[in-house]
């Protein structure tokens, strides 16, 4: 398996939208040194160019997402218990009995045992509103000199590997987006390459329309995850992708049409050297690629994706077979997309 | 060629979104016929320009889209069967047992899995019968991602009304088509642009509004009617004329744009009829929000039964609607 330790370092961080100076932390120190410019711009996207040998036709750009899904603190109860509001799309089925970190102060989410729960209760899950952290203080005055409201917190999760080829991690998406463009710039490059680690995906993909309206790239290339339902009690026609089947590259989702002549060039590109790709299956999701695509005058758009199980939960698992291929292909692609004619 | 025909043309051609006309279609060779230059932007808008006499003319933009509702292939089951994504506002009771044709000239017909109740007939309870009886037969003739549409039903009825699928908005781009052929002497640079992909959100009008940066705007497309069974109450009736729209879910046009066109369409005694759509936006957002902004409305053809396979219009209004256009470019809205 290739060297995890920068991917372990970028899951374990702690970066819900709007709070993620950690993980562009680690990203900084890794890349400084690779960068021909290095800057963050005004909302905070962390933005390289590297050059390449040459100075390509079309302008690229590629862009993965700093931030993750968490928690914010919205209030503190009299008995020292935290309320809490989701940030980005969280499923309150997950939350429950989980680990959380606010900071550096570890907590639990607690709600009603199911013995005090109504017959109605009981059969709805808990909503976020009736859920509460506990950090072990015991006083409103206790818990406020630890945590304050507007704080964040991150799943307690840590990186593991889960058999031979898997990894276990809270924020695979997008950290293995952002990994992934660590590691190809560091290679060298034939043309001139954007990189853009973009803030506040989850919210809106929001960091990326004005990362976007600056750079003004002609092709974006989005790293990302993507839910692969690959599993035990889900029909064929609702998998979306499948674990160990190669990168994903997308045809449409939620919120974008890709480009069909980058998706072709994708395709053949796979094909001509050997690395494993799918497509994605099902209409759903989105990502940045909806801010590239029509922001200013637009650009074209492919998206190349991790197939993830248990995407935005604590427990995000992703095979390093699939994110081998994304590596490669999307290496491969930045030459195949600078040359095109378009 | 005749309105009708035009109209019937454009309806026969596949233009799913995201997967619009290009450099080799129909309308890219017949805009370029009447205007000087057209490109296409990176979201697949056609944009064609015809230039003023005047020097220092300000741009005058009209966006018709040209993509059309439709679906998509997600998944081929075992059995050969075509399972499809929805792709805009579709209407599943229209859709379920029509015939359908793909991007490439395969034909299935669109079916409701057995036992669906209407009430529960939804996209997810559709699939295409392509005549395969396993996965590897019906992978030799459609693939995932390959769009497919209602085979082309363009009818004439009683009356000159016609009828066909997709007429939202191959009627606006016939109308686009049709008024460059006309107008002489605007005192506007007119941008013709054909948009993409419309009913997914508004999204190729966004990209082109920013690049062209018009001054004024008129997107034309079709809008509903009030005088069908069961409907909401609603002002504007086939047969009664161009709809100037005053607002739609989406946009709140300009006051000068809409007193501008009153103006004109009652200088030149065009039938028209004034239009508030309660459900559905248009391009008309993207000419009046995108970068700085512009004086934006919007000239609609009255439409029955739309986004089914058998929307319905008055070829009446559809003249009316090209006059108000024409008139439109050739006006002053600042007199």
């Amino acid at each position: 398996m290739a060297n995890l330790e920068l991917l372990e370092k970028l899951c374990n961080a702690s970066g819900v939208s709007g709070n993620d100076d950690e993980v562009k932390d680690i990203i900084i120190n890794e890349i400084r040194n690779y960068c021909d410019r290095l800057y963050i711009d005004r909302v905070g996207n962390l933005i390289g160019l590297k050059k390449g040998r040459k100075v390509s036709k079309n302008r690229i750009m590629i862009c993965a997402h700093t931030d993750e899904v968490g928690l914010m603190i919205t209030g503190i109860l009299k008995d020292g218990t935290l309320t809490f509001e989701a940030v980005g799309g969280i499923d309150c089925r997950v939350l429950s009995a989980k680990r959380v970190m606010i900071g550096k102060i570890p907590g639990i989410i607690c709600s009603k045992p199911i013995h005090c729960k109504t017959a109605e209760e009981r059969k709805i899950p808990v909503p976020t509103k009736n859920l509460v952290i506990d950090i072990g203080t015991e006083s409103r005055k206790e818990t406020q000199e630890l945590v304050k409201i507007g704080d964040t917190a991150t799943f307690r999760s840590e990186f593991i590997r889960l058999g031979e080829n898997k990894i276990k991690a809270k924020a695979l998406d997008d950290r293995l987006g952002c990994y992934i463009m660590c590691n190809i710039l560091k290679k060298d490059l034939e043309y001139d390459t954007y990189f853009a680690f973009t803030q506040c995906e989850e919210v809106g993909c929001r960091g990326a329309v004005s990362a976007a309206m600056s750079i003004k790239p002609d092709i974006g290339i989005v790293l990302e995850t993507t839910t692969a339902a690959d599993i035990y009690g889900v029909s064929g026609d609702r998998t979306v992708c499948e674990q160990n089947g190669g990168a994903v590259v997308s045809i449409i989702d939620g919120s974008t049409i890709y480009d069909r002549t980058l998706y072709k060039v994708a395709v053949e590109c796979a094909k001509k050297n050997n690395i494993k790709i799918q497509t994605k299956k099902y209409v759903s999701g989105g990502n940045d690629a909806r801010s590239l695509q029509r922001t200013a005058g637009g650009a074209k758009v492919t998206a190349i994706s991790l197939p993830c199980r248990y995407l935005h939960t604590p427990s995000c698992v992703g095979d390093m077979r699939d994110a081998e291929q994304m590596e490669k292909l999307c290496f491969k692609l930045i030459q195949e997309y600078g040359d095109l004619d378009i | 060629m005749k309105s009708e025909k035009l109209i019937e043309k454009l309806t026969s051609e596949i233009s799913v979104s995201g997967a619009e006309y290009g450099k080799d279609s129909f309308i890219y060779s017949e805009i370029s016929k009447y205007t000087d230059t057209v490109t296409i932007d990176p979201m697949g808008n056609i944009i064609a320009l015809k230039k003023s006499e005047k020097a220092d003319a300000k741009k005058f933009m009209l966006a018709a889209h040209m993509d059309e509702i439709g679906f998509l292939v997600h998944y081929i089951d075992e059995k050969g069967r075509v399972r499809v994504s929805g792709i805009g506002g579709i209407n599943s009771v229209s859709s379920a047992y029509t015939n359908v044709v793909f991007e490439n000239g395969i034909k299935g017909v669109l079916v409701a899995e057995e036992n669906t109740k209407n009430a529960d007939l939804s996209v997810k309870k559709l699939y295409v019968d392509i005549g395969t009886k396993s996965r590897k037969e019906a992978e030799k003739l459609v693939s995932v991602g390959m769009r497919c549409t209602m085979v082309p039903n363009f009818t004439k009825l009683y009356g000159g009304k016609i009828s066909s699928h997709a007429l939202d908005d191959k009627v606006g781009c016939a109308l686009l088509i049709e008024a460059a052929q006309r107008v002489e002497n605007s005192p506007y640079d007119v941008y013709y642009v054909f948009t993409s992909q419309e009913e997914v959100g508004l999204r190729g009008s966004a990209t082109a509004a920013f690049s062209v940066a018009p001054d004024y705007g008129i997107a034309v497309d079709v809008t509903d009617t009030g005088d069908v069974p069961g409907c909401d109450p609603m002002e504007v009736m086939m047969g009664k004329g161009a709809a100037i729209k005053i607002k739609d879910s989406s946009a709140i046009c300009s006051v000068k744009m809409v007193e501008y066109l009153k103006r004109i369409a009652t200088e030149n005694k065009i039938p028209h009829q004034l239009e508030i759509l309660l459900a559905g936006g248009t391009d008309t957002r993207s000419l009046l929000m995108t970068g700085r902004g512009a004086v934006a409305g919007a000239i609609s053809v009255p439409t029955r039964y739309i986004h089914s396979n058998v929307e319905t219009i008055d070829m009446k209004d559809y003249n009316a609607c090209l006059k108000l256009l024409v008139c439109a470019l050739e006006g002053n809205i600042d007199a």
